[in-house]
């Protein structure tokens, strides 16, 4: 038995340029043709979350761990697992007819394996802006034959970003906010340029006061004295929480940080738990979040009637 | 001549361990269930009855299954056992040579910084590769982690035993100090690159570290074909060696062993092995610790049946926490890694306190 | 037997390590079927002179020849088909049992293989450790451990396949320091036994009238010098053992005309 597998094995060399060229075929159904989509695979929590939107809840059989929203929806799913850390046979095995994934979808390998599969394998990716947004709506929709409603979704979305901006323009003073990703025994990892926290912040009017280096990176509490934050913005790990701007257990840990406890964010008790799904995928529900967040920075000019 | 008139004695029974032999048998016969129920087990219920289907699949005889007959067996299920046996094999063979050359039965291949280069590479290709060399990045693809990995591990091993060869030999004690510093001063560099990698990337290289099989393909089975048929090879030869070693260097040399050239074969023997399991799976800890231990205490230390039986083992233990990885949390799955800390930690504490490091 | 051609030959031999000089201008001549005994204080450089013959360690300056040939520059695994050793002491992490211990001493290449348990088991019965074969090395006592591997030693010479001309060589470092009195005659009749079949052994030995009952020749160091070498009887006398000791010694001889030496003085003695 091992003999004949290994000899297989040895065949199976030779065949691998056939499996190749029929991966060719699979990606080349790209190309604007219609998709089976009665079992969908959703990798990434804004492509779950434009799905819902787009009324495609119930074809989703599996979501990935960042897909934490909409609830109960989302946790009635198959989990597939990290996104970061796929396993090729246990997405093949919930039996898909199409994948979606957000472009950091992985490990490389296992992406290449599923491509190589007759599934369909779609990588949504835009930036993280308002534009970026809309553009993954869009080609989700396309791709799941959803074209109305998902141009329905992404004007509404961008009149939601619209109006942010109208309250936004009014804003004379933007709040100086730091954002922290985790904090944990005295060490907070901050939120630099160029990440989803620094965009959102923008959006949300408030300026980052971490404009010395990219990404997330610790931040000792002498430097976070320096820069003098009005507001932190700290993720909260449990999601469907809403914003509170309140003194949790978070609070507290940031407040047992020397240097940071200092900050006027601390002594103002302006630290914001903030749900990190809503803040940092850039789904349908980045123009709420940026709104909430203005209300939390601002709440004078919130107060102001909206527009619509 | 002397003659003392001892007791007639049994000559079996003094003859070599009865139970050597028998344990090699039974790990074979071991070895090549799990293979089979390696190939036939996972998420998607494919079995090994769907191979005749899969074969004609694959030639173009047959329609496509929607269950991915061929893809499941072939692409994702065959490299991946065959991976996970190199890796079961290289480290509990890696871990046997380290501890017979240290004389030490705590030993492993984190010793001779193989492990520490070779993370070090992983991580800073994670982190900087598209930034730095965007363009050879584009050219090695999905090898360019492996690749560096294993290159890290055999140039960071090459440095300290240059900078430990004494005139006549490499000196044992000074290789271990040296190592130690190494690995102490890759992990900083680690922690550098840490700090200065986006979010994705300290994620990936978490992950990484973590150990996995999840990214076997064909291509690294190529690549670890080459170093499995030199270790194959490299083992014969350094049975005699490793087993005069056992005694001493002094004890082995009047054996006749050549010591200088010994311990170049066993280390470069070892990072090879072990560079190339790390660059196809990560981190994959207490297989080189664990699996000798094993062995030695079956079927004694003589290095004839301890290497060929401990790679059996090694890969026969991968395989198994290789399934239970892909099984547990289907459709998703864990981080081999864990598997293999999470039961070998406790078996190994086990081991100790139950028999002593001495056996 | 003095006809016989050198088996091994200490030419004019130092040993440096930094300024201090272990080995200084060490000649010495041994024959096939002979038993050197090595005698001296601690630190005489006994022991770095057996590493020295072994190729262990190599001299500063001087020649050492095994048949005539340079031992300098010789494959280990041609030197190890000639000559054997048994350390002082040996540490062994692993738990070999007694008999795959000895058997490791036939695992060189090219050597008989087929007979090596057989070989083990009677080298181990000329010891007297049959009964112990299968006993873990790990828990044997001292004096069993070195037994273990003097009987190692004899397995290695025993099985290796020498070419003519080439006589066995064992080098022995203090191989009774542990045993008590019935198994040190044990050993060293084993010993002679080896030497009766032709080989030459070099003993670093304490017990001068051990050494002086079981040696042809007697070998006196101190501070790295050969100071006397030859027949116990040329060598076991008051002047000679006071000189190398450092203290007063008085030897005598028993009825059979063997040397002997006792630890007290005639003066002690009385009181």
């Amino acid at each position: 038995m091992i003999n004949a597998l290994m000899r297989l094995a040895v065949r199976l060399f030779l065949l691998l340029a056939i499996t190749a060229s029929v991966a060719v075929d699979a990606s080349a159904q790209d190309g604007g043709k219609a998709y089976d989509t009665t079992r969908i695979v959703s990798v990434g929590g804004d492509v779950t979350e434009i799905l819902y939107e787009l009324g495609m809840g119930d074809s989703i059989v599996a979501v990935d761990t960042t897909s934490v929203f909409p609830k109960p929806g989302v946790s009635q799913k198959k989990s597939v697992g990290y996104m970061r850390a796929l396993s090729s046979e246990g997405v093949l095995a919930t039996g898909p007819t199409l994948i979606l994934a957000t472009d950091t979808a992985g490990p490389p390998e296992v992406v290449a394996a599923l491509k190589a599969s007759s599934v369909p394998f779609v990588t949504i990716d835009a930036p993280d802006t308002p534009d970026g947004v809309r553009e993954k709506v869009e080609l989700v929709a396309k791709i799941t034959g959803k074209a109305d409603a998902g141009a329905a979704l992404a004007n509404r979305i961008g009149a939601e970003f619209e109006a942010a901006a109208q309250t936004r323009a009014r804003i004379t003073k933007p709040v100086r906010a730091l954002f922290l990703l985790s904090v944990q025994s005295g060490r907070a990892l901050a939120g630099g340029r160029h990440t989803a926290a620094d965009a959102m912040l923008a959006l949300a009017g408030a300026e980052n006061v971490i404009t010395a280096f990219d990404g997330y990176k610790p931040l000792s509490g002498e430097a976070a004295l320096e820069l003098a934050p009005e507001a932190i913005v700290v993720m909260k790990a449990a999601p469907g929480h809403r914003a509170t701007e309140a003194a949790g257990p978070i609070a507290t840990e940031i407040a047992a940080i020397q240097g940071l406890a200092a900050t006027p964010a601390v002594k103002a008790g302006r630290i914001i738990e903030f749900d990190g799904s809503l803040m940092l995928q850039f789904g349908p529900r980045a123009p709420a979040a940026a709104r909430e967040l203005m209300k939390i920075f601002y709440p004078e000019t919130a107060s102001v009637p909206e527009a619509k | 001549m002397l003659k003392i008139t001892a007791e007639p004695v049994d000559k079996a029974s003094i003859r070599r361990r009865p139970r050597a032999a028998n344990l090699v048998r039974a790990l074979a016969i071991a070895l090549g269930v799990f293979a089979l129920l390696s190939l036939s087990v996972g998420p998607t219920g494919v079995t090994l009855e769907a191979v005749p289907r899969a074969v004609l699949e694959l030639l173009g005889y047959a329609e496509r299954s929607s269950r991915h007959e061929a893809l499941v067996l072939f692409d994702i299920r065959l490299p991946r056992t065959l991976l996970a046996i190199y890796v079961g094999a290289a480290l509990a063979v890696a871990g046997a040579m380290m501890q017979g050359m240290f004389r030490n039965p705590l030993a492993d291949p984190g010793l001779i910084g193989v492990s520490s280069g070779a993370a070090l590479a992983a991580v800073s290709v994670i982190a900087f590769g598209h930034v730095l060399f965007p363009s050879v990045m584009v050219v090695l693809g999905v090898y360019a982690l492996p690749l560096a990995a294993f290159i890290g591990g055999i140039a960071v091993t090459a440095l300290l035993v240059a900078v430990t060869s004494g005139r006549r030999t490499v000196s044992t004690g000074a290789l271990l100090l040296a190592g130690i510093a190494v690995a102490a001063l890759a992990q900083a560099l680690m922690g550098l690159v840490a700090y200065l990698s986006d979010d994705r990337a300290l994620r990936d290289l978490t992950l990484w570290t973590l150990g996995s099989l999840a990214g076997a393909s064909w291509g690294k089975v190529i690549g670890a074909l080459p170093l499995a048929v030199m270790l194959a090879m490299l083992l014969p030869r350094l049975v005699r060696d490793l087993n005069g070693l056992l005694l001493g260097e002094a004890e082995a040399y009047h054996l006749g062993v050549d010591i200088r050239r010994a311990k170049y074969l066993i280390v470069l023997a070892t990072a090879a092995a072990v560079g190339a399991a790390v660059a196809v799976a990560g981190i994959v800890g207490f297989i080189g610790i664990v699996t000798p231990h094993i062995v030695r205490l079956l079927a004694g230390p003589d290095h004839r049946v301890l290497l060929p039986a401990s790679a059996m083992l090694g890969a026969t233990i991968v395989l198994a926490a290789d399934m239970l990885a892909r099984v547990i949390v289907a459709p998703a799955e864990l981080p081999l890694g864990i598997v293999t800390a999470i039961v070998g930690a406790p078996f190994f504490l086990h081991l100790v306190l139950r028999r002593g490091v001495h056996g | 037997m003095a006809s016989a051609p050198a088996a091994v030959e200490a030419m004019g031999v130092f040993f440096d390590v930094g300024a201090m000089r272990l080995v200084d201008d060490v000649h010495l001549t041994a024959r096939a079927g002979e038993v050197v005994g090595i005698l001296g204080p601690n630190g005489a450089g006994k022991s770095t002179f057996l590493k020295l013959v072994s190729g262990e360690l190599v001299p500063t300056s001087g020649r050492i020849l095994l048949d005539g040939l340079p031992i300098a520059g010789t494959e280990p695994i041609s030197l190890a088909r000639r000559r054997a050793v048994v350390p002082q002491s040996s540490q062994l992490m692993f738990p070999f049992t007694a008999i795959e211990v000895v058997m490791l001493g036939s695992s060189v290449p090219g050597f008989v293989h087929g007979g090596a348990s057989a070989e083990a088991e009677r080298v181990l019965e000329r010891v007297g450790l049959i009964e112990l074969a299968d006993r873990n090395y790990t828990d044997l006592s001292g004096g069993e451990r070195q037994r273990v591997h003097i009987a190692r030693a004899m397995c290695q010479l025993a099985t290796a396949r020498r070419l003519p001309g080439e006589t066995p060589l064992l080098l022995v470092d203090e191989p009774t320091s542990n045993l008590d009195i019935g198994h040190q005659r044990l050993v060293l009749r084993a010993i002679r036994e080896i030497a009766a079949e032709g080989a030459v052994v070099l003993a670093v030995l304490h017990d001068i009238n051990l050494a002086a009952g079981y040696c042809d020749l007697l070998a006196l160091m101190r501070n790295g010098a050969m100071i006397a070498c030859g027949p116990p009887g040329d060598i076991v006398r008051d002047d000679l053992l006071s000189q190398t000791f450092g203290c007063d010694l008085d030897a005598n001889t028993t009825p059979s005309r063997t040397p002997f030496v006792l630890p007290i003085t005639r003066d002690e003695a009385k009181d």
